[in-house]
């Protein structure tokens, strides 16, 4: 039987979630309806349409993983993971192409973004090994192959290049590996590095940009040879305390080692990157620091953001009064600028009661992560809710300015299908998981 | 299974709000934010400062233009094509092509037509009045106006369409002529003006004539340079062909280039005013050095190796003026052999070249002037017949500024002054010295030397002016084949450098033929007598003292004789008509009893006229 005990799933659901998902959703589609109607009031795309198309498949698709037994979703969640690997590599190489990344498969204006279901069939997957490796909880193996788990998609989407979707598979693991009891020592010295990355990427764009006057200092970390002489510094540093932390087996040998191989590696790494990464891409973090460095160009998304923001005020235009949006000045106004959207014909008071939503929204799914009676649950839940919270909190902060500009749609009121019924999905397996939290203790 | 510990939660739930709260604080002070002027500066209308010649006289100037957009999605969609038929006919623009244009669009904005005069605007917007067009926007831009159209073009240069120096003196005073918003009032920033040492009359008949020597020898290009003497400063400023800077980008990008400050090539025999000039100064040779010219220099090298270099004639025994008379190559290259390649070089970069002349240009060529470490066993006695060396037209004119200051080299300069808005002198250009290294006295003999170059035997006859004494050099360069990398047999540069009058240098004008494809390709066929025609110009503009020009002079003190006084003498005068302001002097006279009576001119008198008049007499005037 896959579907089994419909009567009690349904009375242990959590309504109130699929309730404000879907009320998010139906408020997705008005506002996709009033990014499409130009400045003479008239409907130019039809975008709304294919949102409803795509809420109602993600409906039924939500209360169907919702009614299927999790353990099916337990056992295959290998092969569902495979496949979407699968299907990210036929991606890479037969995909379309839109603004710029290999990331669409599909005929017509009907296609799909794999890279958003392999999210979830990572968090599915991800779940399942570290839950049945528990018994080893703290060893190197387990967070070397965990890594490997995320880091395979990550490359693929990466490749694509498609660098906001990749990001998103940091938090997802942080998260997971977190509420799985990957060692604490192994997680802080991901963190660390990703802090080390991303300071060493953006210390000198701050120099030039908000100090406006070079710092000597910053010279030896990125002109030859001073670098190279940092690179011998840490490296030898890093195997004297490894000396050290072998004949003496003084703690503090370790924390001077793990800083030192962070330091190196974040070093290398944000030089690398610095190098790899495009122009626009640079751009992008140079306008996060100041958008009025180039307002016509990088800059422009940012500051037609926050002009529309600003001019909802406490209340808002009205629906479907916005004129900023209405005239065009928003680029992807339908997909990622929707929250900008919403602020300006509904003000404060209604954006203040999408965000409102959401967090009652991350409330419940950490009420029922806090019930489950299993690591595969919990793993499942705890990577539902981080991806909900990390999407939320950087789609809203790039339209207000503190997050840089990727393309992270906000969840639920975003136009695009994939997106839509990939979270949809997520959060069938998060209820199910919570409406059957007896079920596995049972088995 | 075991529970995360409560810190774990803690942690992740800790993190997560305040990351919340982050945003809900920065997005509440975005929307609450009450909208205050602030950051928003008031709208500065800039204009930017004016280029005027020597005498004021306007060449670039600011005027208001207008661009035509549209904004798509303020379009009426139903009646689009024909408001857009109707935009386009007023604009003369294609309908068809247009609506295309407009459809294709891919950022919903678009630029009808840009830089359009206010005339046309003013159609513009009675037509979009009178049928309701919406969607189509008129901007006010600053434009650029050049009156003089084609003159100085490369001098004055051109802006972009943001109204920013691109090329020439609007690119060189970029700073000067940008107005500073910061600095505005009442809503308008002003740059300020800057004036050029042209003058406009000589810079346009120069132009003239040039025009008239290019079309004649069929040549690619005529550069010429007219300097004042004694301060450097530039006269006129041509480089042919030019084009209209009114409609710069319609014209052949060529001719955009200035080729008297940019354009560099070997000056030929020209040159050898400057190689004779340093090797008298070095103390090499002096007025009375002869070489033998038997057609051709030889010269052994210390590798045992001959080199040969050609003399167009036989000239027998020359010293320095036969040399530049008959611009001898054989007693160039042996009079060269006098100093060491070390000085010879030293001394020719004193005269400027290799160096840029700075005569405030955005751009300048330093020209191609080896050093001497690099030279070959040829090198000296080539460059001293003026090849092997690449120079602008520019540090041509200004390296003979030498030989009119005796002996101290002028910076050229095409900047005259600066003025504010408001008409107060900021900054007057002044004349800069550039170091002295050669005598009064050896100057002088060059000058000496260049003018027997206009003696019936020699190559610059066909410049001479019978009453004004000129100092001449001609020049025919062969040019190098870019394809076979040898000199060319068809290209050639004909080139002729003039200073006068000899006795007392005042202007210098150096011309060069760029290709001319006539006739004659020779300097002295053909660069002399365009030469003349500069110099006798220049010379009747500016009142230059000639042999045969009547001269008058004036003592300068203008006496004012008083109108002619009546007198009487030994018989009466016919006095009728005479006005009585004339009648004053006779009042003075005491041998007689003068009785004027009313007012005006005299209408009768008494005695009669040619009564004979006796002392005591008695002469009664009455006037009306």
């Amino acid at each position: 039987m896959i579907i089994a005990n419909i009567k009690s799933v349904l009375s242990k659901t959590d309504w109130l979630i699929i309730i404000i998902s879907t009320l998010l959703t139906i408020s997705g589609i008005l506002f996709v309806y009033s990014s499409g109607i130009n400045a003479s009031g008239v409907l130019v795309s039809d975008e709304y349409l294919k949102q409803i198309f795509w809420a109602i498949i993600s409906f039924l698709l939500l209360i169907s993983f919702l009614l299927v037994k999790q353990k099916l979703v337990f056992e295959y969640s290998f092969i569902i993971y495979v496949f979407f690997i699968i299907l990210l590599f036929y991606t890479l190489v037969f995909g379309r192409v839109v603004n710029g990344s290999r990331s669409w498969i599909g005929v017509g204006s009907f296609g799909i973004q794999p890279s958003e279901f392999a999210k979830i069939s990572t968090i599915i997957f991800l779940s399942k090994y570290l839950s049945s490796t528990i018994h080893e909880a703290g060893s190197f193996r387990r967070f070397v192959i965990s890594g490997l788990i995320v880091l395979l998609p990550f490359i693929l989407i990466a490749m694509q290049p498609d660098f906001g979707t990749a990001i998103v598979f940091i938090p997802l693991y942080l998260f997971i590996a977190f509420f799985l009891k990957i060692n604490l020592k192994y997680l802080y010295f991901l963190v660390g590095l990703a802090a080390t990355i991303i300071l060493f990427i953006l210390l000198p764009l701050w120099q030039n940009l908000a100090l406006e006057k070079p710092i000597d200092i910053l010279r030896i970390f990125y002109e030859t040879p001073f670098v190279i002489y940092v690179y011998i510094l840490g490296t030898v540093i890093m195997l004297l305390s490894l000396l050290g932390y072998f004949y003496f087996k003084k703690k503090y040998y370790f924390w001077i080692f793990s800083s030192a191989v962070i330091f190196i590696i974040g070093l290398g790494v944000a030089n690398l990157i610095s190098g790899l990464l495009k122009d626009y891409q640079m751009m992008r973090l140079i306008v996060f620091f100041d958008p009025h460095i180039d307002e016509h160009g990088s800059g422009w998304h940012i500051l037609q953001s926050l002009t529309a923001i600003g001019s909802g005020g406490l209340t808002g235009k009205g629906f479907l009064l916005g004129t900023h949006s209405h005239y065009r000045y928003l680029p992807t106004q339908s997909t990622d600028f929707i929250f900008s959207i919403i602020s300006e014909e509904l003000g404060f008071l209604g954006a203040g009661i999408i965000i409102f939503a959401y967090f009652i929204l991350v409330i419940r799914l950490f009420i029922i992560m806090n019930r489950t009676r299993d690591y595969f649950s919990l793993g499942m839940v705890s990577g539902i809710s981080g991806l909900l919270v990390f999407h939320f909190v950087v789609n809203v902060g790039m339209t207000i300015g503190i997050m840089p500009i990727t393309g992270i749609p906000l969840w639920f009121l975003s136009y695009g299908g994939s997106a839509l019924v990939a979270i949809n999905i997520g959060l069938g397996c998060a209820l199910s998981a919570g409406a059957r939290r007896f079920e596995i203790e049972r088995n | 299974m075991e529970r995360p510990g409560l810190i774990r939660r803690i942690i992740v739930l800790g993190c997560l709000g305040l990351f919340a709260l982050a945003i809900v604080w920065r997005y509440a002070g975005l929307a609450l934010a009450t909208p205050s002027g602030a950051g928003l500066a008031p709208r500065v209308v800039q204009v930017r400062g004016s280029i005027h010649d020597r005498s004021g006289r306007l060449l670039a100037v600011d005027t208001d233009l207008y661009d035509v957009s549209v904004w798509k999605p303020a379009l009426d969609s139903t009646r689009q094509a024909e408001q857009l038929g109707l935009v386009a006919t007023s604009l003369q623009l294609d309908a068809a092509e247009l609506v295309r244009r407009v459809d294709d669009v891919p950022n919903d904005f678009l630029y009808l037509a840009r830089r359009i005069d206010s005339d046309t605007v003013r159609q513009l917007i009675d037509l979009i009045e009178a049928n309701g067009i919406v969607g189509i926007n008129i901007d006010r831009v600053a434009g650029r106006v050049y009156p003089e159209k084609n003159l100085a073009a490369q001098l004055i240069g051109f802006v972009g369409t943001d109204n920013t120096g691109l090329a020439g003196a609007e690119a060189a005073f970029e700073n000067d002529l940008r107005a500073d918003p910061a600095g505005g009032r009442a809503g308008f920033a002003y740059g300020n003006s800057v004036f050029l040492t042209i003058d406009v009359d000589i810079q346009f008949r120069l132009e003239q004539i040039c025009r008239e020597a290019m079309a004649e020898n069929v040549a690619e290009a005529v550069v010429m340079v007219a300097l004042e003497a004694r301060t450097g400063k530039v006269l006129a400023y041509i480089s042919l062909p030019d084009f209209d800077l009114n409609h710069f980008l319609d014209a052949d990008q060529a001719a955009w280039t200035d080729r008297v400050s940019i354009y560099t090539y070997e000056p030929g025999s020209v040159f050898k005013v400057f190689s004779l000039a340093s090797l008298l100064s070095l103390g090499g040779i002096d007025q009375a050095s002869s070489f033998i010219c038997d057609g051709s220099f030889e010269r052994a090298t210390s590798g045992g190796e001959t080199i040969t270099i050609r003399c167009l004639g036989t000239h027998g025994q020359v010293n320095l003026t036969k040399i530049l008379e008959y611009s001898c190559n054989a007693g160039a290259a042996g009079a060269s052999e006098t100093v060491t390649t070390g000085d010879f070089y030293q001394r020719l970069n004193a005269f400027g070249f290799g160096q840029r002349p700075g005569a405030d240009r955005p751009s300048e060529s330093s020209g191609l002037f080896r050093d001497p470490d690099s030279w070959s066993a040829r090198s000296k006695p080539t460059i001293a017949m003026g090849q092997e060396i690449l120079v602008t037209a520019m540090q041509m004119a200004s390296a003979a500024t030498v030989l009119a200051n005796e002996g101290t080299l002028l910076r050229p300069r095409t900047l005259e002054a600066v003025y504010s808005h408001s008409g107060e002198l900021l900054m007057a250009a002044p004349v800069v010295p550039q170091g002295r290294f050669m005598t009064a006295e050896d100057a002088r003999i060059i000058l000496d030397a260049m003018e027997a170059v206009t003696l019936e035997s020699g190559t610059g006859r066909r410049a001479r002016i019978d009453d004004l004494r000129m100092s001449v050099k001609t020049g025919t360069a062969q040019m190098i084949d870019p394809a076979t990398r040898r000199y060319s047999d068809d290209d050639f540069i004909a080139s002729t450098l003039a200073l006068f009058p000899s006795e007392d240098p005042q202007y210098i004008v150096y011309t060069a033929i760029i290709k001319p494809r006539g006739e004659s390709i020779y300097g002295g066929r053909i660069a002399a007598p365009l030469i003349r025609e500069a110099a006798l110009l220049i010379a009747d503009l500016y009142g230059t003292a000639r042999g045969t020009t009547p001269v008058a002079t004036h003592s300068g003190r203008v006496v004012l004789s008083s109108p002619l006084a009546i007198d009487i003498g030994g018989t009466m005068p016919d006095l009728s008509g005479v006005p009585k302001r004339l009648l004053t002097s006779l009042l003075t006279r005491r041998d007689l009893i003068i009785d004027l009576q009313g007012d005006g001119y005299v209408a009768e008198q008494s005695p009669a006229p040619g009564t004979p008049v006796e002392s005591g007499m008695t002469i009664v005037l009455r006037l009306r």
